[in-house]
């Protein structure tokens, strides 16, 4: 048995967020959520991710700013963007740490295998 | 006073009459005298002629009787026999004296039977020839005695007596007498006056011999005095000066005869032929006789005839002019008086027409100014008709239906547009009321008595009406009319139907955008819930699953087994309200995605796309497509394509128009499954191009829609699908799609049970638009 995927879910909405750390501790991932950007980068701080899934919307970071800055910390992880906004379109800057229109999931994820399939495919 | 010219019109005929009748008499007297004169004078000739005849023969006879008588005598009978000249001479010399002077016998022979001439008693001294005569030789050939005139050799005729003398013995010889014709010519001259002149013809003579005879008888000789005769006789010394011209005229023509008039002498000639005795034309007896005394008789007469002629007719003219001088004073006592009554009459007249003019005048007058009246009103009626005609024009150019009402809101005035909207002409409506010609537009006769009766415009706006199935749209005005004589309303309806849709229309782009811009501001609050729904509904199911090995664990550590729990679930449905809710889920994130189509800025980025292959991949999603397989095989749906191969790649951007035709597709597949009876199941492709447009057809054979329906189709969240079948958003989406983001045109045909067909237009230059 492999080492688990070590992902990093970072949402401000709650039931979202442990939803979806639910979902993915039982495809057989090591998941870590938090709410806030802040939150992300002490988690950063503690530890290493492979995959970051990053909110755009954030209470204190702005979450394409966090991606950016967690790519600093950890240039090896990878991100997927999910995002409530449907016109979302990753920024030039998102495109230099590997984010494209591809990584982008739109809420809500109607088959939350699509998902795991997307991390399993960057990881 | 004028005086009747009853004289000459009478007497100027009668004198004209008078004198052609006298001249006509006279005339006719002077030919009948004339004629008469011809006549007689033809008879005298052919008398004259037959008297020459008796004479010769008498004087013949005279000679033939003096010879018988000397043959008689024995002695001169000796003589001859014995031939003795001188004896002979002797013995008939006194005979011949005599019968010269009272006979004028001028020959006398004695010739032997050899016809040698023995004696020439009256020139003894010629004898011994032989005589050719042709008297002699006669004589000499029949033994018998012959006479007849003869022509001599030296152009005179003499009548010639020739006697054979036979004895006991046989022929002695022959005795002649001979007489010249111009001596018994003489004696009828001197028995009736007429000369006769004897004229030879030149082939029977020779000149030198007639010319040896004139100068014997002692007279001129003119050989060409006439062309074929010459004179023999004597000139008569009565004969008029012109006789020898007037001679040449008649021999020349000797069937005429000529009159020759000298001092108080008229002389007429004439002429015969003249024979001799061998019947040879020998020559012409010119007859010259003196006819004065007749023609004096005959002009006496005319002359009487004429004066008493004109003595009548003057007598006739004296009566007639009297007569009539008489009749003329008395007409024109009458014509005077009669003229003095016409002269009253005529006063008369002048003043009556005098009257009838004045009369006449005021006639006139009133008439012209009747004409003028009549002209006025026509002009008037012409200029009532003019402005009625343009009145008609000028409604009729109106775009809106015009209809003029009476107070009691009957129709007095209806244009073409009114004819139009309700299919019924002016003439079938004028003078009825409005509320039953337009009985689909109820109420608007109050509205016309209101207005009448307040004097101000009534205005309704966007007033519905039904017509053929389909709610039309109407502004109604009326307007009072008000005016001398005038009483009444008009009625303005405009058809804003068209307005009202476009307006509609425009509301719904409006909807769509302020759709778009509340669900891209409602979609991340949406989402969020939605997402926390949709998460926990798939965590929950992920968690029964009996496949993944934490469940398995979790039930055993609380004691219970993953398949009972399963089992207990099944049975209570729970499983199948797990699935329903997320399906909701699933739907409402549908709904907010469709909608937060609508706010989206045509920033995508347009590529050349091949529309044939964007439409094949349609037709592929369209086939795998989960929901429609779920009641439906697009398989089994007969797809036609004709696709233009010189279209050229259309900008567009692909994914919309590929989620465009798919929806066309769907939406197809659907229609023709909700009606199901359809057999022949049949969607056709068409692509093409519209001059600077690329154009797609989707027609199918389905149950079509209604007119109502088919103006709603584009509109957002209408739908004819069963309650949670559509979004009622998938049309108003492509539509947007289409016009908004391509700038292209989308319209749909439809026919209620036979099909559908949308159009979709895409511009081929984006820079053209």
């Amino acid at each position: 048995m492999t080492t688990p995927l070590r992902v990093l879910i970072v949402d401000d909405e709650e039931t979202l967020r442990t939803h979806l750390a639910a979902y993915l501790e039982d495809s057989d991932f090591d998941v870590t959520a938090v709410a806030s950007g802040e939150a992300a980068l002490n988690a950063l701080a503690e530890g290493t991710f492979d995959i970051g899934i990053i909110d755009i919307r954030l209470p204190d970071i702005d979450g394409n700013g966090l991606v950016l800055r967690c790519h600093e910390i950890c240039p090896s992880m990878r991100f997927l963007v999910h995002t409530a906004s449907a016109s979302y379109k990753p920024p030039d800057a998102l495109a230099a740490c590997g984010v494209r229109q591809e990584h982008v999931m739109v809420k809500p994820i109607l088959d939350l295998d699509t998902l795991v399939q997307a991390i399993h495919r960057i990881a | 006073m004028r005086r009747l010219p009853i004289k000459t019109y009478v007497l100027l005929p009668i004198v004209v009459a008078l004198a052609t009748l006298l001249a006509a008499f006279v005339w006719e007297a002077h030919r009948d005298r004339q004629g008469r004169l011809d006549a007689a004078a033809t008879r005298d000739l052919h008398s004259l002629q037959n008297l020459l005849m008796l004479q010769l023969e008498r004087e013949a006879a005279t000679m033939r009787v003096a010879l018988v008588a000397l043959m008689r005598d024995k002695r001169l009978q000796a003589a001859f026999e014995a031939a003795d000249r001188e004896a002979i001479a002797e013995q008939v010399q006194p005979l011949f004296e005599r019968l010269h002077e009272e006979h004028g016998v001028t020959h006398f022979y004695f010739v032997a039977p050899d016809r040698e001439c023995i004696v020439r008693v009256h020139k003894p001294e010629f004898y011994g020839d032989i005589i050719e005569r042709i008297t002699m030789r006669r004589a000499e050939e029949t033994g018998e005695q012959v006479w007849g005139v003869e022509l001599g050799p030296l152009g005179t005729c003499t009548l010639r007596v020739v006697m054979p003398w036979r004895t006991e013995k046989g022929l002695v010889g022959f005795v002649e007498l001979g007489e010249e014709v111009e001596s018994i010519t003489e004696k009828i001259r001197k028995a009736t006056g007429a000369h006769l002149v004897v004229v030879i013809r030149k082939e029977h003579i020779e000149r030198e011999g007639w010319e040896q005879g004139m100068e014997m008888l002692g007279r001129d000789a003119n050989w060409d005095q006439f062309p074929d005769v010459v004179l023999v006789g004597e000139i008569p010394r009565v004969a008029p000066p012109g006789f020898l011209r007037t001679l040449g005229d008649v021999l020349a023509n000797p069937d005429a005869s000529r009159t020759l008039l000298s001092e108080n002498t008229r002389f007429r000639i004439d002429s015969f032929e003249l024979h001799d005795m061998a019947e040879r034309h020998i020559g012409y007896m010119v007859v010259l006789r003196d006819v004065t005394e007749e023609h004096e008789a005959a002009r006496v007469s005319v002359v009487l005839t004429t004066g008493l002629s004109a003595g009548v007719g003057g007598a006739l003219f004296v009566f007639f002019y009297l007569l009539l001088d008489r009749l003329q004073r008395k007409l024109g006592r009458e014509f005077g008086e009669r003229q003095k009554a016409e002269q009253k009459l005529r006063e008369h007249r002048d003043q009556l027409e005098e009257t009838v003019t004045l009369r006449t005048r005021h006639l006139r007058e009133s008439n012209e100014e009747l004409q003028r009246e009549i002209v006025d009103r026509r002009k008037a009626e012409e200029e009532a008709l003019k402005l009625r005609a343009l009145l008609k024009s000028m409604t009729d150019s109106m775009p809106s239906v015009l209809v003029a009402v009476d107070r009691q809101a009957n129709v007095t005035q209806w244009n073409q547009q009114a004819e139009k909207a309700t299919g019924l002409s002016a003439e079938q409506v004028l003078g009825k009321p409005l509320a039953e010609v337009f009985p689909q537009l109820p109420n608007q006769s109050e509205r016309v008595y209101k207005a009448i009766s307040t004097g101000q415009t009534q205005t309704e706006l966007k007033v519905p009406s039904q017509r053929e199935g389909e709610t039309r749209y109407a502004d109604i005005t009326v307007y009072p009319l008000s005016g001398p004589g005038i009483e009444g309303a008009v009625l303005r309806l405009d058809d804003i139907t068209e307005r009202v849709r476009i307006e509609e229309m425009m509301a719904q782009t409006e909807k769509m955008l302020s759709i778009g811009g509340l669900a891209a501001g409602m979609a991340h609050e949406i989402n969020n819930p939605l997402g926390g729904i949709l998460h926990g509904v798939q965590v929950i199911q992920k968690r029964l699953s009996p496949t993944i090995s934490r469940n398995l664990e979790a039930a055993r550590e609380a004691g219970a087994d993953l398949q009972a729990i399963r089992a207990y679930l099944e049975q209570r449905e729970i499983l199948t309200f797990l699935t329903r809710i997320r399906e909701s889920g699933e739907r409402a994130s549908k709904i907010v995605s469709n909608m937060l189509q609508f706010s989206r800025k045509s920033d995508a980025h347009l590529t050349p796309v091949d529309l044939a292959a964007l439409i094949e991949r349609a037709v592929e999603l369209a086939a795998s497509d989960y929901d429609l397989k779920k009641d439906y095989d697009f398989r089994q749906i007969k797809i036609t394509r004709e696709f233009a191969p010189d279209l050229p790649p259309v900008p567009a951007v692909e994914t919309e128009i590929e989620q465009v035709v798919l929806n066309l597709l769907k939406n197809a597949a659907q229609a023709m499954q909700e009606i199901g009876g359809v057999k022949d199941r049949r969607i056709s492709l068409r692509t093409g191009r519209v001059d600077e447009w690329a154009q797609i057809e989707i027609e199918d054979n389905g149950p079509g829609m209604s007119q109502e329906i088919r103006k709603r189709a584009f509109e957002p969240f209408f739908t004819t699908k069963g309650m949670g079948d559509g979004t009622g958003l998938g049309l108003s989406v492509s539509y947007t799609i289409v016009t908004t983001n391509h700038r292209g045109s989308m319209t749909v045909d439809s026919v209620p049970g036979a099909g559908t067909t949308f159009r979709i237009r895409l511009p081929l230059h984006r820079n053209a638009q």
